[in-house]
C-alpha cells in the first residue's frame, strides 16, 4: 500500500469532482487516533473528512444515508474496539446497525464496500492511517456512486 | 515399519507446522508445562518422555523426537491427564494422532513392542471380523518370540479359566 | 445576553496556528471562502486565536458585530473546544453557539498538497458553518449533593475507605454484614513480605474506625435496598439483632461458658466450634457477644403449644432437668401428662431423622417430669377480676394456670367428682398413673386457684350466678365428652356400650364386667385404649373392627403397636352391619367385608361394603368407638351461645369469644375431639384472649397462628455426626401389663437421656435456654431484640464486600474434605494465629508436630475446570508458609508451583529469602494427594505425587499435612449487593470497574466505587491503595457540593415520545425510565453521559442528544458535500 501514490492528482481532483469519503468516527477512541495521527504527521487521502460524534452508537441510520444521498462515495465509520466503549456498548449497537443496513444499501444500489466499519483504538493512529487509504483506494476503485451522478440532493 | 527413517528437516518443518496448525496439536500452544500430566500418568515411569515433555518437544519444533519417543506407544488413553489438565489439553488425543503419523512415517522401532501387537489385533479385526486371544498371542510372538515364554504362565491360568 | 432565535451571524476565524495550519493550508483563501458562506457576517484570520489576542477578537466581535455564533477553524477540539467556549461566555454569547473546525490535524499535518490541505479546509469550514446555524443555547444545572458516604464491607479495604473519607469531614456509614470487622485480614497471623502481624497492624485501624466520631459503625447489618442517583443515595439498612445489648456487655465471656450448644467455628474457617453467643476473636471491633439465632427448630414450630423442644432438650442435656422442667412449663402445664401420651408431632419434624432417627423428645420431657421438681410461686401481682373456667380437663387446667399467672382470681368449676376432664376419665391408669395426674393438677392450683366439683353448668350455676358473683369472663372447656354410637337398630341393649362411657367407669375404678369376648369397633386412640382395657378387665378375645386399611387409621402408631403387642386383634377392611342379640343382649355383630374406593371429602378411600361377605363376630360386649360429642345439658337454658353444625361450640377465630361477649371457649368443645395438647394451645390462645379482653385491648395480631411457621433457614446438618439410633423407653412386658392397671412405659435411665439429648441438631442453634441470661451480670442479654431497618442519605457508595476461598471439594484429587490433613490457606492460618484453634501451635489433627509440610499452589487458579484466572497472592502466602513452618516446627517444607508469581515491591527479596531457608520449591503441579504411601513405614502419611518438570523426574513424597493455596472468588453475596448498587459483576464474580486501566475504582454506575478483592484479587498493599483512592474520588466528586449535569446529554420531546420504552432499554446508564402517569420517557439530568444510544435507537426520534441533534448532523453533511463540490 503506497499512500503517495493515493495521494497523487487523480483525473477530476481539478474540477473538484472527486471522490467524497466522509469518516464519522466517535471521539474517544477514533477521533482521538485521528489527532494521533496528524501529530505524528502520517499522511491519508484528503478526500476523507471526518465527523465527530460522542460514539458510534450515536450515529443514525439516517445519517449513513444522508451520506451518500448528498453524494459522498464511500462512508467509513469508525469506534472503539468491543468491550473498550467509553460508553460500555455504543458501539455494538452501531455493529448491529450497520450490519442491517448494508442489504437496504444494497438494494438503493449502493455495494457494501462503500461502507466501512472499523474499530480503531485511541492509541492507533497508524492503523487508522492505514484503513483510511485503503478504503480510499477502495471506493475510487469502484468509482463515483450512483447516487452523485442522479443529482437528487 | 522395522526402518530407522531420517527425515529431511525441510519436511520434517512442514510436518511440524502442519501438526500444531489443526486441532489437536494446535492446543499445544496453550500448555503451561505444569506437569499434571505426567504427575496423573499411571505409565509417566515407564515412559521416556514424559507426557509434558512430549508437549514441550511439539511446540519446539522436534516433532521426530517426539515420533521416536516410545512415550506414545504406552498411552492407554485413560484421560487422566485430560481430566485435569488447567489448559484443557486433549493430550490423549495428541498421542493418538503422534501414533498416526509415526505409523505413517515408519517411525517406531521394533523395541516399543506396542505397534507390533496393535497390528496383530487389526490383522486380526480385519481378517476375522473378531479377535481370538491365542491367535493373536502367536501373531503377536512372530515379531517378538523372546516375549512369549515369558508370557506362558499367565497363558496357563488364562486356558484353565477359558479365557482363551 | 444575545437573542438566538434571530437570523444567524456567524463570525468565522481562521487560525494560522504559527505554522502548523498556514504552513500548509492557505488560510487566507479559507477566510475569502467563509466570508461567502452563507450568515457569516464576517472572517478572519490571525495567527495564534487561542492567545489572549485571539479571544479577544472573538469577544469584541460578539460584542460589537452582533455575532450571535462563532466558527473557530484550528486546531482540534479536544484540544481547546473549552477554552474558545469560555471566550464566547466572556463576550455574552452561550458557550454552546460555537463549532470547531479540525484544520490542523484534520487537514494540515495530515495532508501532502497544499492545495489538497486548502481545499479539505474550506469543506471542513464550511461544514461548521452550515452546523453552527442550527446550534442553540444549551444550560447545565448543578445538582446539590450529599457530602457524606457509604461504605459497604468491614475489612482493611472498607475501614481504609472509611478512614480516609473520614479524614476530609465527611461523615460515612460503614455497614459490616458479620458480628465484628475485621474481614479475613484478621484471621491471618503474619503478612508478607514484611511478616508483620496481620492483628498488629489491623486492629488498630479497627480501633480508630470505632473511635472515629465521622463514622458510624453498623455491623451485624447488610444494606437490603440502594435508591436514588449520584449525590442522593437513599440506603435501605437492616440491622440483624445481636441479641446483647451494646452498651452493657462487657465481653466477659460468662455467657459463652454456659451456653449448651456448640457449632463449627466459621472464623476458625471451620476447625474449632464456639457456642451459640459468640465473639469470633478476642479482639473483636466491637466487643460485644452476638448470639446466633437461625429460625425456631422445625420442632418446635410443629407443637401446637409452642414449647421450646430444643431449648428443653439441651438443659436436659446439661443436666438442668429443673430448668428443662421450668422451660416446659412455661407454655404447658401439664409435662407429666404430655410426656406419656403426646402423640409428638415435634418428633415427626425432627431433622435428625435425615441422619438417623428422630429424637426421643416425648421421653425426654416425661424424663424432666420425673426427674425434677418445681415449686411454682403465686404471681407477684393480684388482680382483681374473677374468672370463671368451666371444665377441668387440659383447656381449662391449662387456661386457668396461664391466667393465674397473670394475677386473675380463677374458679374452677367441674361436674365431675374429680378434676381432670378426659384426662381423668378417658386415659387409662396404664398410660397415665392417676397420682402423676394428681401431682400435676396440685402443682396448678396451688399458685392459688379455687376449684369446686361436682358442679353441674345448668344444675348448680349458671351464668347468672356467675355474673350475681362478680365473675367477669367465663372460660367453657367442658369437653367432647359423650359418646356415639354406630346409629344400628337395638343400639341400647344391654352389653353395647360407647368407649368415653366404657373408659370413664373403668377409670373411675367401677370395673364393668365385659365377658370373654369382645369387640371394639373403631380406629382412633379411644378404641385402642378401649381394647387394651377390655383385656384388663378379663377379656379373653378382643378384636378390634376397622371398616378401612391399618394405613387409615386414625391411631398413632405407637398405640396400635402397644395394642398388638399385648394381643389385641385386628380385622381390617370391616364394616358392622347389625347387632345379634339373643334375650335382650349381645351374642355378637353381623359384618360386612369393604373394599377401599375412591377418596371421600376427608381425603381418606371410602370403604364400599363388598356384597354377599356378611359374617358374625361373637362377642359378649360390644364397644363403639366411631366419635365424640359434646354434652351440652344446658344449651337450651343459654340461647344465645351459637353452635356449629358440627355440635360444636362456635367461636370468633380471632379473639375466642362465643357469640356471647364475655364467654370465650377452647379445647374438644370448640375443635371436636383432638389431643390434650392441641386443648392446652387452645387454653393459652384464650386466656391471652380473655386477658386483652379484660384490659380493654385489641386482639393482638399474632394470636393467630399461635406458632408462625419457620422459614427453614436452620443449621446446616453437620457432616461428621456419627448415626446413633434414638432411645426407647422401656416397656412392661405385655403378659405383666395386661394383668393389672400399672404403668406400661418406663422413663428413660439418666443415661439414656443424655445420650438422646446430645442427639439434638440444634437446628435454631441458639435454644432460647436462657442460661445466658442467668449468667448475665450485667443484664445485657435480650432474646427479645428485634430486626431495625433505617435509612440513610449518603452522596456516594464505596463497595469493599472483599473475597472469601474457593471450596477445594471438586479437585478430588487433592483429598479436601475427604482426608484429614489436607487444608485450605485460611484454614493453615487459623492454625497459626495465636487466637485459633491451637493456639497458634501448628499441629494435626490428632495433635502431632508434623515433620514434613507439602504446600500447594494454584488449586482451583490458572485452570479452565475452576477458575481460569490467578488469584495473585498465592505464591507469596505459600512462601510466607513455608518461612513460618521452617521457623516453628523445623520440618520439611515441599512446596509446589507453577510459576512463582512475585510481582511486588520486596517480593522477589523474600522469594530469594525463602529459597535460602532450605525449602524445597518445586516446579511441578500437583497431580494427586492420596493415603496410600508407597512404604509400609509412611502409612498414616499422604503422598503427594508431581512431576519436578525441571528434572523431568515424577516425585511421589510422603508428607504429614497438605496445605492448599485455593483460588480467591468474590465474597458470598457480592453480585447482589453490586446489583443493588448498579454495578455489574465479570464472569467470575468481580465488581466491574469504569476502565480497567484509567478508572479502576470508579464504576459505571456515577457515584458508586468499588475497593480491595471485591474488584479482582489482589494484596494488602494494593487493598489499602485502592481503598484510600475510592475514598479519594468519593470525596472529590462530593466535594464541591454540587455535580454538574451535561450539556450534551439526551432529552426526550414530551410531544413526540410514544412511550415505546426502547431507550430504556439501550440506555447503559439506567438514565431513561417511562414517567407512570404521562407514560412518556424521562431521561436523568444526573446520569445521563450523552452517548446518543437513545437518540440513535428512538424510532419516533422523540430523543435527542443536545449539541448533536439530527438537524446539526444533516447540516454538517450538507456543508461537507457541497464545499467539496464547489
Amino acid at each position: 500500500m503506497n499512500t503517495q501514490d493515493n495521494l497523487k492528482r487523480h483525473p477530476g481532483e481539478e474540477t473538484g469532482q472527486d471522490l467524497n469519503v466522509l469518516a464519522l468516527v466517535c471521539n474517544w477512541c477514533t477521533y482521538t487516533a485521528a489527532d494521533l495521527a496528524g501529530v505524528t504527521r502520517l499522511k491519508y487521502p484528503t478526500q476523507v473528512k471526518l465527523i465527530r460524534f460522542m460514539c458510534t452508537g450515536m450515529i443514525d441510520v439516517r445519517y449513513i444515508l444522508r451520506c451518500f444521498l448528498e453524494g459522498a462515495d464511500g462512508v467509513f465509520i469508525g469506534g472503539c474496539h468491543p468491550g473498550d466503549c467509553h460508553y460500555l456498548s455504543g458501539n455494538l449497537k452501531a455493529r448491529v446497525r450497520i450490519k442491517g443496513l448494508r442489504p437496504v444499501l444494497e438494494m438503493a444500489g449502493i455495494p457494501e464496500q462503500r461502507l466501512r466499519l472499523s474499530w480503531i483504538g485511541a492509541s492507533e493512529g497508524k492503523k487508522l492511517q492505514e484503513e483510511l487509504t485503503g478504503f480510499t483506494s477502495e471506493v475510487r476503485k469502484l468509482g463515483p456512486a450512483s447516487f452523485r451522478q442522479m443529482h437528487l440532493v | 515399519m522395522r526402518k530407522l527413517q531420517v527425515m529431511e528437516q525441510e519436511y520434517l518443518n512442514t510436518l511440524s507446522q502442519a501438526f500444531i496448525d489443526k486441532s489437536p496439536g494446535a492446543e499445544s500452544a496453550l500448555c503451561i508445562q505444569c506437569g499434571t500430566c505426567s504427575g496423573s500418568c499411571p505409565l509417566a515411569a515407564q515412559m521416556d518422555n514424559s507426557p509434558r515433555k512430549i508437549l514441550a518437544l511439539i511446540r519446539d519444533g522436534c516433532l521426530e523426537e517426539a515420533l521416536r519417543s516410545k512415550s506414545i506407544w504406552l498411552c492407554v488413553s485413560c484421560n487422566a491427564c485430560l481430566t485435569r489438565c488447567p489448559r484443557g489439553i486433549p493430550v490423549p488425543d495428541i498421542m493418538y494422532r503422534l501414533r498416526v503419523l509415526a505409523l505413517q512415517h515408519q517411525m517406531p522401532v521394533k523395541e516399543h513392542k506396542m505397534p507390533d501387537l496393535y497390528q496383530a489385533f487389526v490383522r486380526q479385526v480385519e481378517k476375522r471380523g473378531r479377535v481370538n486371544e491365542a491367535r493373536l498371542a502367536v501373531r503377536y510372538g512372530f515379531s517378538h518370540p523372546r516375549d512369549l515364554p515369558g508370557h506362558l504362565g499367565l497363558a496357563m491360568k488364562l486356558l484353565k479359566k477359558g479365557r482363551i | 445576553m444575545v437573542m438566538n432565535n434571530q437570523e444567524p451571524h456567524v463570525g468565522v476565524y481562521i487560525c494560522h496556528c504559527g505554522q502548523n495550519i498556514a504552513g500548509k493550508v492557505d488560510v487566507q483563501d479559507v477566510a475569502r471562502f467563509a466570508k461567502n458562506l452563507e450568515h457569516v457576517a464576517l472572517a478572519r484570520h490571525y495567527q495564534f486565536m487561542c492567545s489572549d489576542q485571539g479571544q479577544e477578537m472573538i469577544i469584541s466581535d460578539v460584542v460589537n458585530n452582533g455575532l450571535n455564533r462563532v466558527v473557530v477553524a484550528s486546531c482540534s477540539p479536544r484540544m481547546h473546544l473549552p477554552t474558545f467556549a469560555r471566550a464566547c461566555s466572556r463576550a455574552g454569547l452561550n458557550p454552546y453557539m460555537l463549532q470547531m473546525s479540525n484544520i490542523r490535524e484534520g487537514s494540515a499535518w495530515v495532508s501532502l498538497d497544499g492545495k489538497q490541505a486548502t481545499r479539505k479546509a474550506r469543506a471542513l469550514v464550511a461544514a461548521a458553518v452550515s452546523r453552527v446555524q442550527k446550534h442553540r443555547p444549551l444550560t447545565t444545572r448543578k445538582i446539590g449533593v450529599n457530602k457524606s458516604l457509604l461504605v459497604i464491607g468491614g475489612g482493611i479495604a472498607g475501614m481504609q475507605a472509611a478512614l480516609t473519607a473520614a479524614e476530609s469531614g465527611f461523615p460515612v456509614t460503614l455497614v459490616e454484614k458479620e458480628a465484628s470487622i475485621g474481614g479475613q485480614m484478621a484471621k491471618l497471623d503474619k503478612t508478607f513480605p514484611t511478616l508483620d502481624c496481620a492483628a498488629c497492624i489491623g486492629t488498630p485501624k479497627m480501633v480508630e474506625v470505632a473511635q472515629n466520631p465521622d463514622i458510624n459503625l453498623l455491623t451485624h447489618s447488610e444494606v437490603k435496598e440502594i435508591n436514588g442517583f449520584v449525590g442522593n443515595y437513599t440506603v435501605t439498612i437492616l440491622k440483624k439483632p445481636r441479641y446483647v445489648l451494646h452498651e452493657r456487655c462487657t465481653g466477659c465471656g460468662e455467657c459463652a461458658g454456659v451456653c449448651p450448644v456448640t457449632v463449627p467455628s466459621e472464623w476458625n474457617e471451620g476447625l474449632g466450634s464456639r457456642t451459640a453467643i459468640y465473639r469470633s476473636f478476642p479482639q473483636a471491633v466491637p466487643g460485644t457477644f452476638c448470639i446466633d439465632k437461625k429460625d425456631r427448630a422445625p420442632c418446635t414450630g410443629a407443637c401446637p403449644a409452642g414449647v421450646n423442644i430444643q431449648g428443653y432438650v439441651q438443659l436436659i442435656g446439661q443436666g438442668k432437668y429443673r430448668e428443662a422442667l421450668e422451660l416446659i412449663r412455661e407454655r404447658l402445664p401439664l409435662p407429666g401428662v404430655l410426656g406419656r401420651v403426646c402423640p409428638h408431632p415435634c418428633e415427626s419434624n425432627c431433622r435428625r431423622t435425615d441422619v438417623d432417627s428422630a429424637v426421643s423428645i416425648r421421653a425426654l420431657k416425661r424424663f424432666a417430669a420425673d426427674n425434677a421438681s418445681v415449686d411454682p410461686a403465686a404471681p407477684e401481682v393480684e388482680r382483681p377480676e374473677k374468672v370463671a373456667v368451666i371444665g377441668s380437663g387440659p383447656a381449662g387446667l391449662a387456661a386457668a394456670c396461664f391466667l393465674r399467672r397473670q394475677g386473675f382470681q380463677i374458679t374452677i368449676y367441674e361436674s365431675a367428682e374429680h378434676l381432670g376432664g378426659m384426662m381423668r376419665t378417658g386415659i387409662p391408669d396404664f398410660r397415665l398413673p392417676p397420682d402423676v395426674l394428681d401431682a400435676e393438677i396440685e402443682l396448678i392450683l396451688k399458685t392459688g386457684i379455687e376449684a369446686r366439683t361436682s358442679q353441674s353448668f345448668g344444675q348448680d350455676f349458671t351464668l347468672d350466678s356467675l355474673r350475681s358473683e362478680n365473675f367477669s369472663a367465663v372460660f367453657l372447656a367442658i369437653g367432647a365428652q359423650g359418646g356415639t354410637g354406630l346409629g344400628l337398630k337395638d343400639e341400647g341393649c344391654s352389653g353395647v356400650m360407647d368407649a368415653v362411657g366404657f373408659l370413664r367407669e373403668a377409670n373411675l375404678g367401677r370395673r364393668p364386667d365385659v365377658g370373654g369376648r369382645v369387640v371394639v369397633v373403631g380406629g382412633g386412640n379411644v378404641a385402642m385404649d378401649a381394647a387394651r382395657m377390655a383385656l384388663r378387665l378379663g377379656a379373653r378375645e378382643v378384636t378390634v373392627v376397622y371398616r378401612r386399611s391399618e394405613e387409615e387409621m386414625p391411631a398413632h402408631a405407637e398405640e396400635i403397636e402397644a395394642a398388638r403387642q399385648e394381643g389385641v386383634k385386628f380385622s381390617h377392611l370391616t364394616q358392622p352391619c347389625r347387632y345379634i342379640l339373643e334375650n335382650g343382649c349381645v351374642t355378637g355383630l353381623e359384618c360386612l367385608s369393604t373394599s377401599l374406593g375412591s377418596p371421600d371429602a376427608s381425603g381418606r378411600r371410602r370403604p364400599e361394603p363388598v356384597a354377599d361377605s356378611e359374617h358374625v363376630y361373637h362377642a359378649d360386649t360390644i364397644i363403639t368407638a366411631v366419635g365424640q360429642r359434646i354434652l351440652a345439658p344446658w344449651a337450651s337454658a343459654v340461647p344465645e351461645l351459637e353452635w356449629t353444625p358440627k355440635g360444636t361450640i362456635w367461636v370468633d377465630e380471632q379473639t375466642l369469644q362465643t357469640s356471647i361477649p364475655w364467654i370465650f371457649a377452647a379445647g374438644d368443645a370448640v375443635s371436636g375431639p383432638a389431643t390434650v395438647v392441641q386443648a392446652v394451645a387452645g387454653a393459652r390462645r384464650a386466656a391471652e384472649a380473655i386477658s386483652r379482653y379484660l384490659d380493654k385491648k385489641e386482639p393482638a395480631l399474632d394470636m393467630q397462628p399461635e406458632n408462625p411457621r419457620p422459614e427453614k433457614n436452620w443449621n446446616p446438618l453437620p457432616k461428621d455426626v456419627k448415626p446413633l439410633q434414638r432411645a426407647l423407653p422401656g416397656q412392661l412386658e405385655p403378659q405383666i401389663a395386661t394383668q393389672g392397671f400399672q404403668e406400661v412405659e418406663k422413663t428413660l435411665d439418666v443415661e439414656a437421656a443424655q445420650l438422646e439429648a446430645g442427639r439434638c441438631l440444634n437446628c435454631a442453634v441458639c435454644s432460647e435456654c436462657m442460661q445466658c441470661v442467668n449468667a448475665c451480670e450485667r443484664e445485657a442479654i435480650d432474646h427479645g431484640m428485634q430486626a431495625e431497618e433505617i435509612q440513610v442519605d449518603v452522596g456516594g457508595i464505596i463497595l469493599a464486600t472483599g473475597y472469601e476461598l474457593y471450596n477445594p471439594e471438586p479437585l478430588t484429587q487433592y483429598g479436601y474434605g475427604l482426608l484429614d490433613e489436607v487444608y485450605t490457606s485460611l484454614q493453615f492460618e487459623r492454625l497459626n494465629n495465636a487466637t485459633g484453634p491451637t493456639q497458634g501451635q501448628i499441629l494435626t489433627r490428632d495433635g502431632r508436630t508434623p515433620e514434613k509440610v507439602g504446600i500447594i499452589h494454584c488449586v482451583g487458579s490458572r485452570d479452565k475446570n475452576h477458575k481460569d484466572y490467578c488469584s495473585r497472592v498465592c505464591c507469596m502466602y505459600s512462601l510466607k508458609f513455608a518461612h513460618l513452618i521452617r521457623e516453628r516446627t523445623g520440618a520439611e517444607v515441599y512446596s509446589f508451583y507453577i510459576d512463582m508469581r512475585t510481582p511486588g515491591k520486596n517480593y522477589e527479596e523474600f522469594y530469594n529469602r525463602i529459597q535460602a531457608e532450605g525449602v524445597h520449591l518445586i516446579r511441578g503441579r500437583v497431580a494427586q494427594v492420596t493415603d496410600v504411601p508407597d512404604n509400609p513405614e509412611d502409612a498414616g502419611r499422604l503422598l503427594v505425587v508431581a512431576e519436578n518438570t525441571l528434572s523431568g523426574k515424577v516425585l511421589r513424597i510422603p508428607v504429614d499435612m497438605v496445605i492448599l493455596s485455593p483460588a480467591m472468588i468474590p465474597a458470598a453475596g457480592s453480585t447482589e449487593t453490586a446489583r443493588l448498587a448498579g454495578v455489574s459483576t465479570d464472569s467470575h464474580g468481580w465488581l466491574t470497574e469504569l476502565h480497567p486501566k484509567l478508572a479502576p475504582v470508579s464504576t459505571q454506575s456515577s457515584g458508586v466505587f468499588v475497593a480491595g478483592c471485591c474488584q479482582g484479587p489482589k494484596d494488602i498493599p494494593d487493598t489499602v491503595a485502592q481503598a484510600s483512592a475510592a475514598a479519594g474520588e468519593a470525596v472529590a466528586l462530593l466535594s464541591k457540593g454540587w455535580v454538574s449535569t451535561l450539556a450534551e446529554r439526551a432529552v426526550i420531546d414530551q410531544d413526540i415520545c410514544s412511550g415505546c420504552g426502547i431507550c430504556t432499554q439501550v440506555c447503559p446508564y439506567g438514565a431513561a425510565s417511562i414517567l407512570p402517569e404521562k407514560r412518556t420517557a424521562l431521561i436523568n439530568e444526573a446520569l445521563c453521559r450523552g452517548c446518543g444510544s437513545c437518540s440513535a435507537s428512538c424510532p419516533s426520534k422523540a430523543s435527542t442528544v443536545q449539541q448533536f441533534s439530527s438537524r446539526q448532523i444533516f447540516s454538517e453533511i450538507s456543508g461537507l458535500l457541497k464545499a467539496a463540490g464547489s
